[in-house]
C-alpha cells in the first residue's frame, strides 16, 4: 500500500521509526520512539503525514532549523532543508492518533522571558531553485523551502511556525511544506510561512470524509498560517 | 374670601418671583456646577472604562468605576450648594469623621482590596499560574477581591488574603519559557569520570525533555569524602520541569549501572596499621628509680 492514504483492517506499515499494524479483527496497534498504544477501530483509516509539533508533546508551533553549518544568504535565495513530518491517522474526520517518526528535541528561540520552546531540528542547508530530492533519505522526511525576501547575512538557521501548515506533495509522493519567507534586518530574521507552495506542480494534500479514507491529490482548502517571529539578534552569528 | 385667596396667591408668586430675581445667579451657578459635574463624572467614567476594562477583570473595574462616578456627583451636589451659603468645612469634618471610623472598622478588609487591585494591575501572578507565596506552593486557583486561592501540590486549597500575598515573596515558576533542573549524582572514586560524563551527557541528549539551547552542563563539581560529585544542569520547557526531573533522576541511576560505574552510599575506611599501641604509657614513677 502506499505511505500516505488509506489503511484497511489487514494493513500494516512503517515510517522510520512510527509503526502501525490493522490486524482484521480491528486491533490497531501503533507505536512510535516514545510510547506504543492499542485501540480498536472499525473500518478505514486516513493515514496523513502532519507538521511535527504534537509529539512526544504539544508545546506549539514552532519549528527551529539549525543547519549544520553557517551559511551566507541574500535577497532572492531560496534556501532547502529536511525536516520530519508526524503520521496522522483520521477516522471520520477526526486525529484519532498522532505518531513521531523520529525522536526529536526542543530548544528554546530568544530570551527566557520573552522567547519560545521550539522543536529543534538540524538539517543541511541546500541553495538553488530546484528541490534537492536527493536530501530525502527518508520517507518520513518533507521539504521545507525558505525564500530570502529581504536582507543578506550569515545565518546559522531559521524559526518559523507549521501550526496549521499545508503539505504538499509531487508526482512522485515526496513532501512539501508550505513557503516560509525569511527577512533579515538589523540582524533580526523575521520568518513568515505563506499559503504558497514552495514550487511548481505541488498539490496539497487533501483531507476528505472517512468514507472514503485519507487521500493524496486535488485541492482541499489551503489553510494560510501564522504571523512572522522577531526574534533576537542572537540568531545572528 | 376668593379674593382674599387670590391676593395670597398672587402676594406668593410675587415673593417667589423676587426670591428667584434676587438668587438666580446663585441657582444658575448650582445648576451649572451640576451639569459640569454630571458631564465630568460621565467623562471619567467612559475613559475608565475604556482604559480598565481590557486590564482588569469586571469584579475589580466595574466597582472602581461606580465608586469614582458617584464620588463626582456627591462632590458636584455638594458645591452646588456652596453659592447658598452652606458650610463646607463642617460637611468635611463630618464625612472626614465618617471616614475615619469606617477605614478603621474595615482597615484590613480594604487593605485585601486594595492589594488585590494592585495585584491585579502589577500581575506577579495569574490564574493556572504555579507559584509559591510565603511556604505555600501550589497552582493559582482563582484571584478574588479580597483573598488569592491556592491548590497545592498536595491537593489542598488555601486561602491566602490579598494583603498577605502583596507583602509576600512571590516566585513564579512560569515567568519564564525554560526552568532549570540542576542536581548532584556521585561516583565512585574507582569509576572512570569521562565515562560518567559522556554516559550522562548521552542520557540528556536522549531525552526529549532537556532543551538543545541553552545547552544543558555536566562537570565535576566536588571531590567529596565518599564520591566525585558530578553536577548534572539542564534547562526544560517550564511546564516539562517536574516530568523532566523525576525521568532525569530516575534514569540517570539506570544509565550510568549499564556503562559500570557505581554510585557509591557514605562509607568510612577504618585502616588499622598495627596491632600494638601507638602509645606506651608508663606508670612507673621512673625519674625517682633513677635518680636512686
Amino acid at each position: 500500500m502506499p505511505l500516505w492514504g488509506t489503511l484497511r483492517p489487514g494493513d500494516s506499515i512503517g515510517v522510520c521509526d512510527a509503526s502501525i499494524k490493522y490486524d482484521p479483527n480491528g486491533l490497531l496497534e501503533v507505536s512510535d520512539p516514545y510510547s506504543s498504544e492499542k485501540l480498536v477501530v472499525r473500518g478505514q483509516i486516513g493515514v496523513l503525514p502532519a507538521p511535527p509539533t504534537r509529539r512526544p508533546f504539544d508545546l506549539g508551533p514552532t519549528v527551529y532549523v539549525e543547519f549544520t553549518h553557517k551559511i551566507f544568504v541574500e535577497k532572492g535565495d531560496l534556501l532547502w532543508a529536511t525536516i520530519p513530518v508526524e503520521v496522522e491517522l483520521r477516522k471520520k474526520g477526526r486525529p484519532i492518533v498522532r505518531l513521531a517518526t523520529v525522536k526529536s528535541k526542543y530548544t528554546l528561540v530568544g530570551s527566557l522571558v520573552e522567547g519560545v520552546i521550539a522543536r529543534y531540528w538540524r538539517a543541511e542547508p541546500i541553495v538553488g531553485s530546484n528541490p534537492p530530492y536527493s536530501s530525502l533519505d527518508r520517507d518520513c522526511m518533507a521539504l521545507v523551502a525558505f525564500y530570502i525576501s529581504e536582507g543578506a547575512d550569515i545565518i546559522r538557521g531559521v524559526p518559523f511556525n507549521l501550526g496549521q501548515t499545508m503539505i504538499y506533495t509531487d508526482n512522485g509522493g515526496r513532501l512539501y511544506f508550505t513557503l516560509v519567507e525569511v527577512s533579515i534586518k538589523d540582524a533580526i530574521i523575521e520568518a513568515k510561512t505563506t499559503s504558497k507552495p514552495p514550487t511548481y506542480g505541488l498539490k496539497p494534500l487533501r483531507k476528505v470524509s472517512e468514507g472514503r479514507g485519507a487521500v493524496l491529490g486535488g485541492y482541499g482548502p489551503v489553510v494560510v498560517v501564522n504571523r512572522g517571529w522577531r526574534l533576537w539578534p542572537g540568531l545572528k552569528t | 374670601m376668593a379674593g382674599a385667596e387670590n391676593v395670597t396667591a398672587r402676594e406668593s408668586i410675587v415673593g417667589m418671583a423676587g426670591y428667584l430675581k434676587v438668587n438666580a445667579l446663585k441657582i444658575a451657578e448650582a445648576v451649572a456646577i451640576l451639569v459640569l459635574g454630571a458631564l465630568i463624572a460621565v467623562l471619567v467614567r467612559s475613559s475608565m472604562r475604556r482604559a480598565l476594562s481590557v486590564r482588569l477583570p469586571t469584579y475589580i473595574y466595574k466597582p472602581l468605576e461606580n465608586f469614582t462616578f458617584y464620588s463626582i456627583l456627591a462632590t458636584a451636589g455638594i458645591l452646588a450648594l456652596y453659592p447658598f451659603g452652606l458650610n463646607l468645612g463642617s460637611l468635611l469634618v463630618a464625612g472626614g469623621f465618617a471616614g475615619i471610623v469606617v477605614g478603621l472598622a474595615a482597615q484590613n478588609s480594604l487593605g485585601n482590596v486594595i492589594s488585590g487591585l494592585f495585584l491585579v494591575i502589577e500581575q506577579p501572578l495569574k490564574v493556572g499560574d504555579p507559584v509559591t507565596i510565603g511556604n505555600v506552593s501550589g497552582e493559582v486557583i482563582d484571584l478574588r477581591v479580597m483573598s488569592l486561592l491556592i491548590r497545592t501540590w498536595d491537593g489542598y486549597l488555601v486561602r491566602i488574603p490579598n494583603q498577605t500575598v502583596f507583602n509576600s515573596i512571590i516566585t513564579n515558576y512560569s515567568g519564564t519559557k525554560a526552568r532549570r533542573i540542576d542536581f548532584i549524582v556521585g561516583v565512585h572514586y574507582d569509576s572512570d569520570i569521562d565515562r560518567a560524563i559522556r554516559a550522562i551527557k548521552k542520557y540528556i541528549d536522549d531525552n526529549p525533555y532537556c532543551l538543545v539551547s541553552p545547552s544543558p552542563e555536566v562537570f565535576v563539581d566536588e571531590y567529596a569524602d565518599s564520591s566525585i560529585n558530578i553536577r548534572i544542569r539542564c534547562w526544560t520547557p517550564t511546564r516539562m520541569w517536574y516530568p523532566a526531573k523525576m525521568d532525569l533522576q530516575t534514569g540517570l541511576k539506570k544509565a550510568l549501572e549499564k556503562e559500570g560505574i557505581q554510585i557509591p552510599y557514605p562509607q568510612l575506611d577504618l585502616h588499622i596499621v598495627s596491632s600494638e599501641p601507638v602509645f606506651r604509657v608508663e606508670t612507673c614513677n621512673c625519674r625517682r628509680e633513677k635518680e636512686a
